[in-house]
């Protein structure tokens, strides 16, 4: 697998992990009451009660952005199998799909990070999950495969395909595959004559 | 060239915004009811007038979309730093303003869903005063995000298109080759026959495959001022009447378009 191949797949892979990891969850804490049993988790869709509560209100709807951004790189990771001459709609593609995905991926964390640092009220054991996991390692993936895709891909030679049938480590070696080796006595060199010196 | 710098100063642009824009308010709660109570959310912190209180007084922690913010407008600048130098760095620097464009989107566009979400929530029984609002702050991270994109895509340099190969062009009837002549100096060549008629005002401008056609079909172009055949007359007609049009393009003109 040549490394635009591998990147193109590295900038799939991280679209799945962040549409992934919007629907696992990112954080949770349970009640300070442990034989309530009372917990809540949530995910960059919705907010799960434990046991189901009323009045739980509205939850971001952080998945949006993580799923564009995985539009972005999935798009990127196909626009890789353009000829040469457009090489750069990937690339462009790559690179905002990867930026998409690191500003969404910090903004989430910044709203975990926002409720697992609150603290005070009836909930406690507040901890990250591993939504949020899968959701940080999205963009490092992505990053790689950007920088993968931007390999210069192989070459196909354009001359005449040679093939050696001879055994190498024979001794006659000396013979090259086209014509006959010239050996320097053979050379004949022109004296070199400038349009000065005429002869009279 | 001109529209690249053009770029570049949208691409400052949107970084100032994006950084002063964390220090507005993203959204508002105001009680008209009672004392009138304010709560107030920025990228960094969230604040409150306490009842009876003078001002907005901080109150805690809020989701840092600063962070997400101020980092993609700190990579705006770093790639408008690179983006106008030669080779391999100005093309890092204009990737780099691409990539600080999109963290600055997709931050600002996860802080919206956030925003949108605070509108979205049912008000709490008999609270009916409470006024939600949508602060500044959200809507100037949406410009410097929209400022910011826009500048991205013009400080590029974008690749000329590949143009098809002369050798697939048909090769005219009588012309030069095109390999070996000048656009300008192709055409003076075959138009030379016809200058000596003194009906043809401008003949240096006559269409080379015009005048070639003419010649091709009458062989001895009758040099006299009043000719006597009419059909050699309208036949250098046609030659006459584009060459009043001097900024007609010639053939190898009309390919390069």
């Amino acid at each position: 697998m040549s490394r635009r191949v591998l990147g193109a797949v590295l900038l799939a892979v991280s679209g799945v992990l962040a549409v992934l990891g919007s629907f696992l969850p990112e954080y949770r804490a349970v009640g300070l009451d442990p034989s309530g049993g009372f917990s809540v988790s949530v995910t960059a869709w919705e907010v799960t009660v434990s046991p189901p509560a009323d009045g739980i209100g509205s939850t971001p709807q952080l998945g949006v952005p993580l799923v564009v951004a995985a539009l972005v790189l999935a798009a990127a990771a196909g626009l890789v199998a353009l000829p040469e001459h457009q090489r750069s709609a990937a690339r462009y593609a790559a690179v905002g799909g990867t930026g998409l995905l690191l500003g969404a991926v910090a903004s989430v964390l910044a709203v975990a990070v926002e409720f697992v640092s609150d603290g005070g009220d009836q909930l406690a054991g507040r901890s990250f999950e591993v939504g949020l996991w899968v959701l940080l390692l999205a963009p490092v993936v992505a990053g790689f495969g950007t920088v993968l895709i931007h390999a210069p891909r192989a070459v196909a030679g354009s001359g005449p395909v040679v093939h050696v049938l001879d055994d190498l480590d024979d001794d006659d070696t000396s013979t090259p595959p086209f014509g006959i080796a010239v050996s320097r006595p053979d050379v004949v060199v022109l004296p070199e004559s400038s349009p000065g010196e005429e002869k009279p | 060239m001109k529209l690249r710098a053009f770029g570049g100063a949208l691409l400052v642009v949107g970084a100032v915004l994006g950084a002063v824009g964390t220090f507005f308010p993203l959204y508002g709660l105001v009680d008209h009811i009672g004392p009138g109570y304010e709560y107030v959310i920025t990228s960094w912190s969230d604040a409150s007038t306490a009842p009876g209180g003078t001002g907005l007084e901080a109150r805690g922690t809020s989701p840092f979309f600063g962070v997400p913010v101020v980092a993609g407008a700190g990579l705006l600048l770093i790639g408008v730093a690179l983006a106008f130098t030669r080779g391999r760095w100005g093309a890092t620097g204009r990737l780099t303003s691409a990539l600080g464009a999109a963290v600055l989107a997709g931050t600002t566009g996860t802080a919206a869903t956030v925003v949108e979400s605070v509108f979205r929530a049912p008000l709490p029984e008999g609270d009916n005063g409470v006024e939600r609002y949508v602060g500044v702050g959200t809507w100037t991270l949406a410009a410097a995000s929209a400022v910011a994109l826009t500048g991205a895509v013009l400080v590029q340099v974008w690749p000329p298109r590949p143009r098809p190969a002369l050798a697939a062009e048909p090769a005219p009837a009588v012309g030069v080759e095109p390999e070996t002549s000048e656009p300008g100096t192709a055409e003076p060549e075959t138009a030379e026959p016809e200058t000596a008629e003194p009906e043809i005002p401008e003949p240096e401008t006559a269409e080379p495959e015009i005048a070639d056609e003419a010649t091709a079909e009458v062989p001895t172009p009758p040099p006299s001022p009043t000719p006597r055949d009419p059909a050699a007359a309208a036949l250098r007609e046609p030659a006459s009447a584009p060459s009043a049009d001097p900024t007609s393009p010639s053939p190898r003109e009309r390919e390069a378009e």
